[in-house]
């Protein structure tokens, strides 16, 4: 390990001779020799750092680490070391340092020497495809003012020879330094001197009312207080201003003579100048810690959006909350009125299953606000972004011209989408700290909306798999019903066929009978299907007459007779119940089949009671067998169509369609239907609600 | 017919359809059966006990049991012929019923005669399967002597590969019963080769070319479409 360091540091510093000795093989060039020989992804395209071994470079790489994730390029920095013996070890350790930082963010790292950085450039160019440079204008050997233009004109045109860009003016954000003239520019500027001066006052009160106490030379103190006030609360100019007004005051008041305002002696001076000082330094250090507060406030603010974002988006259901958070929080961060584009995918559930054309960029389009006002062009340049992936519009350096900045979403893999922000004004989105949170923003957004259409795509997948599963369970249930009337009746009439001279006559009369009552079955279920998509096209239209229910009763009974051979049926209605204004047929339908229902799942030579009475504005049918029920939970589902076979009951023959087309005729009555059970094999109540409406008698006279 | 014993065979009808049962009676009866019956998976199993039917008709879809666990349950202890009544159109449920050890199996619907010809074939096997086996077998023109490993056809003897003749053996020695494809397999290329049914196919064309008239109308040995081949003695 330490040997190594050392090959390193020799390397670094270019001792070839050195090297070549220790190395024997190697040649000292290696480190750009590496450039080319180490691809870092041939495709994908690369921005480069160069940055030289020296503290602040640092901060360099990362924002190159930045601009590289916003053009989605990979990341090489180049670390130049330079010739000097003396602070080899420093040296040294400030590259290992580079290095590891620009290892974190997955760069590339290669280390040159000053000496051998002009060839280490050419291969950058030639060997990689780097299309952006970025180079720290003042840092780069800053021992050497004159070279350093050299090597950035150098850098230039060898950039130009091979169309990359040159980012040398990186903006680093950087708040050390600064003089703080004003603190806090918002308010008037009067309002710091008035407050001064009342402090210097004040300051003077005291000073008068401990004169008779102290020697005047030691309360001079207490006007430094004024000044270490407004210096802190107002910045430095506020502070010039106390401390002159308070020297003025205490030379006035109560240096000797008094009521003179001439300066007397060199303590005076030494007053001004230390209150000037103290001044300085105060409003320096207030100043600073003004700016870490406000920065501190304002990354709390984005923390808390970012925050508010992941909190949003985790208690978002569907796609469409996940957008609207997005955007929203969007709105609140950058103060801009935000737009999302996505790839069009088609609506509906199983075309959302075709990933292929999702990521064309032609099919992008405002997902959401649904409705807002974009012109096309901007469109376009939302596609070029898209395309690119690279941020444009407004503020960025691709189509500068339109209104809207437009921000790729980015995640690991792909673009998925993008982020448009209106609004925003050009300095907010040439600094280093928008770049950084609408980076985070939109990789975290991006991550959300994927996530989402993933969610949305198992959905729909699983809907899509039920659909399937439930059409094959109806297919085999179809099949079923129809197959068996069909082998019997084709069974019998072959048997016939074949053999009937060996059928005494009850056996032919038993074999017809079969073919008969099964003919009859069949045509009950293709009456069913047929009624079924008949009520659900429409195509039904009750034709209403006023009918007694007694009637309607004893026909559903007399139709359904042959089923209800081996039942006992009794019926109780309610005298003088009022007549009932229904299609006749279709009512006759519906009682024939819960009549059908009852006896298909009772056990035979049992009991069905029908009671038709008033409740109030309805009359009630209700048909009462006593077979096996219906469980609590499938009350209500009983009515669904093929309900049957999503049920898996495959022990009776039906299609499950009965009870759907009651339901149906009843709604075309304003009528409704339900199920009553307690439970398995405690018997059911079929019971039917009609409307009372008065038939209009004198019309009849 | 002419066998008295297949005459008055007991058969068990085992089927929830009480229209199906219904005409399965009538018609059995009027061919001198006796019919037993049962109408799902428990009540089959306690009939096949006590009132020892010599063959049984099995419907696949049953409301307590499925049919085929009634197979299975059925063959633990007993060699009974069974022939699967099925409303599936689905072979794989025929290649399970076959495999669990069905004699064989006819689907719904289907003609009188189909069935009472299976019945018949299924009940001759059920009574010959005690005794030692007839060496020869013979099939219209055609005659297959296992112990001499002779075949002749109009009594020409041909000429079969290894595997051809392996594959008449089989055929052979179930006469009048479907064989599935990963049976054939199994038994005459080994278990590795159950997925293999180009192999068949290749076999089958070839004997079909040695002893159809027409191959393409094979009368010995027939194909039953997604499950397997049948050795036609009739």
């Amino acid at each position: 390990m330490i040997k190594r360091r050392v090959l390193n540091a020799l390397h670094s510093a270019n001792h070839p001779e050195l090297y070549r000795k220790s190395m024997n093989t190697k040649n000292s060039t290696e480190g750009f020799e590496a450039i080319s020989s180490h691809a870092v992804s041939r495709d994908s395209r690369v921005v480069a750092a160069i940055v030289s071994s020296y503290d602040r470079d640092a901060r360099l790489v990362r924002e190159a680490h930045w601009i590289a994730l916003e053009q989605n390029a990979a990341l090489c920095v180049i670390i130049v070391s330079r010739n000097c013996f003396t602070f080899d070890n420093y040296i040294n350790h400030q590259a290992d340092r580079l290095e590891l930082l620009a290892k974190s963010f997955a760069a590339d790292t290669f280390r040159v020497s000053a000496a051998n950085f002009y060839k280490a450039l050419e291969k950058l160019f030639e060997a990689q495809k780097c299309d952006t440079v970025i180079v720290g204008q003042k840092h780069l050997f800053p021992w050497k003012v004159g070279l350093t233009n050299n090597i950035l004109v150098a850098i230039r045109n060898a950039a130009e020879t091979h169309k990359a860009r040159v980012i040398s003016d990186v903006q680093i954000s950087n708040t050390v330094n600064h003089f703080t003239w004003r603190i806090n520019k918002r308010r008037p500027w009067f309002h710091e001197y008035i407050n001064s001066s009342v402090a210097v006052i004040l300051a003077a009160l005291l000073v008068l009312g401990l004169e008779t106490f102290i020697p005047i030379q030691s309360l001079s103190i207490i006007f430094m207080t004024a000044v270490i006030y407004s210096a802190a609360a107002y910045g430095f100019a506020a502070a010039l201003f106390t401390s002159i007004f308070s020297v003025a005051l205490f030379d006035f008041f109560f240096v000797l003579p008094r009521w003179d305002l001439t300066i007397t002696g060199p303590s005076d001076i030494l007053m001004i100048v230390v209150f000037f000082i103290v001044a300085g330094i105060t409003s320096n250090l207030a100043g600073k810690l003004r700016d870490e507060a406000a920065i501190a406030e304002r990354r709390e603010a984005e923390t808390r959006a970012l925050f508010q974002l992941t909190r949003d988006i985790a208690t978002a259901s569907e796609t469409k909350d996940v957008y609207r958070a997005v955007v929203r929080q969007c709105d609140n961060i950058f103060d801009t009125r935000s737009i999302l584009l996505l790839p069009h995918m088609q609506s509906g559930g199983m075309e959302n299953l075709k990933v292929v054309p999702k990521f064309q960029p032609e099919n992008l389009q405002v997902v959401y606000p649904k409705h807002s006002e974009v012109q096309q062009e901007d469109i376009e340049v939302a596609r070029w972004a898209f395309a690119n992936k690279r941020a444009a519009g407004w503020g960025a350096e691709a189509f500068g011209g339109t209104s809207v900045y437009f921000q790729p979403l980015q995640t690991s893999d792909d673009v998925i989408g993008i982020l448009g922000l209106r609004g925003l004004d050009e300095k907010t989105i040439a600094s280093a700290e928008f770049k950084r949170i609408i980076g985070s923003f939109c990789r975290l957004a991006a991550v959300a909306i994927e996530r989402a259409s993933h969610t949305q795509e198992l959905e729909d997948a699983r809907v899509l798999s039920q659909t399937a599963s439930f059409r094959s369970a109806l297919l085999s249930s179809i099949s079923h019903d129809f197959g068996t009337p069909l082998a019997s009746i084709i069974g019998s009439a072959s048997s016939l066929i074949d053999y009937g001279e060996k059928y005494s006559p009850t056996d032919t009369h038993d074999l017809l009978a079969t073919i008969m009552e099964e003919g009859e079955r069949l045509n009950r279920f293709i009456k069913n299907l047929l009624q079924m998509t008949r009520l659900e096209s429409g195509a039904i239209m009750p034709r209403m007459e006023w009918a007694d229910v007694d009637d309607l009763i004893n026909t559903a009974l007399d139709a359904s007779h042959r089923r209800l051979v081996h039942t006992e049926v009794s019926v109780d209605i309610e005298e003088r119940l009022p007549l009932v204004n229904v299609d006749f047929v279709l009512m006759e339908t519906v009682l024939v089949n819960l009549l059908d229902n009852a006896v298909k799942y009772s056990p035979s030579a049992s009991k069905i009671h029908i009671k038709a009475w008033r409740r109030d504005s309805e009359i009630l049918v209700d048909i009462i067998d006593s077979g096996r029920g219906i469980g609590a939970e499938d009350l209500g589902a009983v009515f669904d169509k093929f309900f049957r076979v999503k049920a898996k009951d495959r022990k009776i023959a039906g299609t499950g369609l009965g009870l759907a087309i009651c339901r149906g005729v009843l709604e075309s009555h304003s009528g409704t239907i339900e199920a009553l059970s307690d439970g398995l094999n405690k018997g059911t109540t079929m019971r039917i609600h009609l409307p009372v409406r008065e038939p209009q008698i004198e019309n009849m006279e | 017919m002419s066998d008295p014993k297949i005459g008055g065979a007991k058969i068990l009808i085992v089927d929830d359809e009480p229209q199906i049962r219904r005409f399965l009676r009538t018609s059995l009866q009027a061919h001198d059966y006796k019919v037993v019956e049962a109408e799902d998976g428990n009540q089959a199993l306690r009939a096949c006990t006590i009132d020892k039917p010599d063959l049984m008709i099995l419907d696949l879809g049953l409301p307590d049991i499925d049919g085929l666990d009634v197979l299975a349950e059925i063959r633990g202890w007993s060699t009974i012929p069974i022939i699967v009544l099925s409303i599936r159109a689905d072979e794989s449920d025929k290649i399970e019923a076959l495999d669990r050890g069905a004699n064989d199996y006819v689907t719904k619907p289907f003609g009188m005669g189909e069935l009472l010809a299976r019945l018949r074939v299924a009940l001759r096997r059920g009574l010959t399967d005690g005794g030692d086996s007839d060496p020869v077998v013979t099939a219209g023109e055609l005659s297959i002597d296992l112990s001499k490993r002779l075949v002749t056809l109009e009594g020409m003897p041909i000429r079969l590969s290894r595997k051809e003749y392996d594959l008449l053996k089989l055929f052979a020695s179930h006469p009048d019963k479907v064989i599935t494809h990963q049976q054939l397999l199994k038994e005459v290329w080994g278990p590795a080769y159950v997925e293999e049914t180009q192999y068949l196919r290749v076999y089958v064309g070839q004997l079909r070319h040695k002893l159809e008239k027409n191959p393409s109308e094979p009368c010995y040995i027939v194909t039953e479409p997604g499950v397997g081949y049948r050795f036609q003695t009739s």
